[in-house]
């Protein structure tokens, strides 16, 4: 089997091994139903009018902005940071640098997908089950909505494994991680100019795709995360190229 | 003879000035060879560089005639350590920790893994958490993951810490069976110039970061290590 894909799969088996792993997995199925579910209470009892479509993106949006930044910030420093810590970080076994580097970072993406996929098949479930809205038409774009959310999670598991390899404590580092999110949230609010050039601005960039779309902000949108994305990538890299046991 | 380890020029320094210099020597394949130093000698460093751990400031290492910094993983293949703590995940059992290891390396089996956990006394144990076990069996299971990828070179740092007797006579045991019956070339630092006066073939002295070889029959290990660290 290939190197890569051969320590993909240790580093996925290592992953759902913890508790905070199945944990994240199992909020991603329940979340979404529960939500709507109380929701849908709500509504009959004429406490709330949300317009179903409106419950999926405002949940959507909850967990591309909190729930999944926070597994990816726990993800990299447990695979990264507290590796080091263990002394399992880099293993004398026949795996290159890149491999290693590359299989850790795939495993925390490809679970950030799962993730996603799995809010969104609860999502579709509850919709056609509990507020009865599921429109067959809208299956598959709503799954490109999820999809799509996707790419800046990946810019923001990338800039997550950057700092967990700067910082040698696993505390510290995923109290940075999250510091740093929170300061990239909200300082656009005090220096607007900001906005277009920190990476969890583009957390809800499937917007731009809904709707009238705009080719131009598409296209800058798709350049920043892809220079942001091999940034980060490449820094992560040469740190972990660097480090020694 | 095939040469398992040729180290030539080989330096690290660290700020402290501790480290160490200008180190060459090569091991034949099939060979125990016991290092010897005290704290801060610089044997785990010497390790690590022949591992890929750490970077030499110079020197190359080879292994089995591949050099490591530019062919790392031909290189390493036939290599296994265990080089400090067990790099073990806690909260998996041994089984699935072997599992892991032997996706990276072609042709290991399942038995293979049996095999090993019946080796090192933790056949019992292989589907119990890591984290539940004393630092002997951690030690013993350290082993077992040097054994798992039926490497031509084991390199062993400490590897009798934390052992009991049992452990002890089990390791030396299999120690002396894999590089009678396999060939398997050994690399073993220790502070127990006893224990390694029963199972090596040869030492090296790593005295403030400089090495010097004795053979096995030329005289009293431990009259040899006085006289080496009472000149310098």
């Amino acid at each position: 089997m290939n190197t890569t894909l051969a320590n993909w799969k240790n580093e996925l088996e290592k992953l759902l091994a913890k508790k905070v792993t199945k944990l994240f997995l199992t909020m991603a199925i329940v979340f979404p139903s529960l939500f709507k579910l109380i929701v849908s209470r709500l509504f009959i009892t004429n406490w709330m009018d949300l317009p179903a479509e409106n419950i999926n993106f405002t949940l959507l949006d909850l967990f591309i902005t909190v729930f999944l930044p926070l597994f990816i910030f726990i993800e990299a420093t447990d695979l990264f940071t507290g590796e080091e810590e263990r002394g399992t970080l880099l293993p004398v076994r026949p795996i290159s640098r890149i491999e290693l580097f590359l299989s850790k970072t795939m495993a925390i993406g490809f679970l950030t997908l799962i993730q996603l996929l799995s809010v969104w098949v609860s999502v579709i479930i509850s919709s056609g089950l509990i507020d009865k809205s599921l429109e067959i038409t809208k299956i598959f774009a709503s799954l490109g909505v999820f999809l799509l959310s996707w790419v800046p999670l990946m810019v923001i598991t990338v800039m997550a494994v950057m700092i967990a390899l700067i910082i040698r404590s696993s505390i510290l580092a995923i109290s940075s991680m999250i510091v740093l999110y929170l300061f990239m949230i909200f300082i656009p609010y005090i220096t607007p100019n900001l906005l277009y050039v920190l990476p969890v601005s583009y957390l809800d960039w499937y917007m731009q795709w809904l709707g009238n779309m705009s080719i131009r902000s598409i296209f800058q949108s798709v350049t920043y995360l892809c220079s942001a994305f091999t940034l980060f990538f490449t820094l992560g890299y040469y740190m972990f190229s660097k480090k020694e046991a | 003879m095939e040469q398992a380890v040729v180290i030539a020029n080989l330096s690290k320094q660290f700020k402290n000035g501790r480290g160490i210099r200008n180190i060459s020597f090569s091991i034949n394949q099939g060979e125990i060879i016991g290092i010897l130093g005290p704290n801060g000698a610089g044997k785990t460093t010497l390790l690590k560089c022949m591992t890929g751990l750490r970077n030499p400031d110079s020197g190359r290492v080879t292994l089995f005639g591949n050099d490591l910094q530019k062919n790392f993983k031909q290189a390493i293949t036939p290599v296994s350590a265990l080089i400090g703590p067990t790099a073990a995940y806690e909260n998996m059992t041994p089984d699935q920790n072997l599992k892991m290891i032997s996706r990276l390396y072609n042709g290991i089996k399942k038995a293979d893994i049996d095999k090993v956990l019946q080796q090192t006394g933790l056949i019992a144990f292989k589907n119990e958490k890591i984290h539940s076990f004393s630092m002997g069996m951690k030690q013993r299971f350290g082993i077992a993951t040097t054994l798992i990828s039926k490497p031509r070179l084991i390199i062993l740092d400490e590897p009798t810490n934390g052992l009991d007797i049992d452990g002890l006579l089990l390791l030396r045991k299999t120690i002396q069976e894999v590089s009678q019956n396999e060939g398997v070339t050994f690399v073993i630092s220790s502070h127990h110039i006893s224990e390694l006066e029963k199972i090596c073939h040869r030492f090296c002295f790593l005295i403030n970061g400089e090495a010097s070889f004795y053979d096995a029959n030329t005289q009293s290990l431990e009259e040899a290590y006085v006289e080496k660290m009472g000149r310098s």
